[in-house]
């Protein structure tokens, strides 16, 4: 059977600086199909399959198959190419919920950031503007803090307040997310605290 | 240190406190019933990452729906406080003011012995063996086997004023570490702090000023065990002190 297994093809994409990744390939299991993924950066964000309704015995079969990939393929590109918004969508950065604006622009705050509950940041676009010291600060704090809320009765956390001998930063918890605030240097934290508690409520 | 433990614990809304001894890498507490004791190490294990990130003098207050968390990072301890939502925060103010400074002063001064580490088990002692033979092989294919070697053996000399169990290891021409046969016996948690130091010395070898060993990337096959007994906790200081 490996004799007459046909061969996959692939090919590179490139869209709005980011590399996409096209592979089209025959399987047998769990039924005969020809399938082409999409990815970019290992991550599958589009699939298209067309079921292979014979077996694959003969060298006419795996001649038809193969003829049959390098199809799929074009016809996939070339969708990718024409509706690429549409598909690619979620490659795009989510718009900020008016919630982070509100806070980004509240008076004394200097910067705001989003975390989710492993401590992933959300909206990359911050990203150089967060030093990676605080940045480990943060998602050890939200390690420590999970962990005690599993372990001690102390349940939900609000929020907490770090302050080490070079910066200053506030976590605020709204469902599951973390949104790391730091205050203006010369700003008074308790003020901060009391907008920023006024916006979540 | 239970006397000081004892004193902070009686400030009005404490309920618990756990102080992390980052030389033995051991902890006393007092903590409240409700807190589950078999998670005292992996507390520890995630206030000494936390500490790695935030470095010494930091403080994080972590505000609960039912009570309250402080993490402080002294030089020589790791604390964690633990109260209720009417703790009375200017009085822990003030006791805390004079408890850390008698807790430094307790735990900087003091030379330590044998006995103030914890027993460490012949399961931990393997691990960092291994940990130890992963380090000396990703060295050995950088630099090579030879000089692994060599820089290994230097690094143990200079340990052995201070650590008379390292005199018990041995460094095999292939750089690979392995503890004398009939010197097996009981082992305390110094040899962590002793390996660390033994890794940092070895790096500073081969290296010179680079910082080339990823310790946690190195060792990531037995990353949780390491972690939990403090290891990359102790590199990391000693690797900022030497």
């Amino acid at each position: 059977m490996s004799s007459i297994q046909p061969a996959g093809i692939s090919s590179y994409l490139a869209w709005k600086e980011k590399q996409l990744y096209l592979q089209t390939e025959f399987a047998l299991r769990p039924q005969p199909r020809i399938t082409t993924t999409v990815s970019c950066q290992g991550e599958v964000i589009h699939k298209t399959e067309d079921l292979w309704k014979r077996g694959l015995r003969r060298q006419e079969d795996k001649e038809e198959i193969e003829e049959l990939i390098r199809s799929q393929h074009r016809r996939v590109r070339e969708l990718v190419k024409n509706k690429a918004e549409e598909i690619l969508g979620s490659l795009l950065p989510k718009p900020l919920p008016k919630f982070w604006e509100v806070l980004s622009k509240m008076e004394g705050i200097q910067n705001v950031f989003a975390f989710d509950r492993e401590g992933k940041l959300l909206y990359q676009e911050k990203e150089d503007q967060l030093s990676k010291k605080i940045r480990q600060g943060i998602i050890s704090t939200i390690q420590l803090s999970n962990f005690l809320t599993q372990v001690s009765r102390l349940e939900k956390l609000n929020r907490t307040q770090i302050k080490t001998p070079d910066f200053k930063v506030i976590l605020f918890q709204r469902r599951d997310n973390y949104f790391a605030v730091q205050p203006k240097k010369d700003k008074n934290l308790e003020q901060v605290i009391s907008k920023v508690e006024g916006l979540l409520s | 240190m239970q006397k000081i433990l004892e004193e902070i614990k009686s400030v009005q809304g404490v309920t618990g406190v756990l102080v992390w001894n980052k030389k033995t890498l051991s902890s006393s507490q007092i903590l409240p019933a409700n807190f589950a004791f078999g998670m005292i190490k992996s507390t520890c294990q995630k206030m000494a990452n936390l500490a790695q990130a935030l470095g010494v003098f930091a403080k994080a207050e972590l505000f609960y729906a039912n009570g309250i968390a402080i993490f402080l990072d002294q030089p020589s301890t790791l604390i964690l406080i633990l109260g209720r939502t009417n703790l009375d925060s200017r009085l822990l103010d003030l006791v805390l003011n004079s408890c850390l400074a008698r807790l430094e002063k307790l735990l900087s001064f003091k030379r330590l012995e044998g006995d103030d580490f914890p027993v460490l088990e012949q399961k931990k002692m393997d691990r960092l063996l291994e940990g130890m033979n992963l380090i000396s092989s990703y060295i050995s294919d950088r630099i090579g086997a030879y000089r692994t070697t060599q820089n290994l053996r230097q690094a143990k000399d200079k340990l052995i004023a201070s650590h008379s169990f390292m005199a018990n290891l041995f460094v095999d021409n292939n750089a690979r570490l392995s503890i004398i046969k009939g010197k097996q016996g009981l082992w305390s948690g110094e040899v962590i702090l002793a390996f660390a130091k033994w890794v940092a010395y070895t790096e500073k070898l081969c290296f010179k000023k680079e910082k080339a060993i990823d310790l946690k990337k190195i060792t990531s096959p037995i990353e949780q065990d390491l972690d939990e007994m403090g290891f990359y906790f102790a590199f990391h200081n000693i690797r900022g002190n030497i």
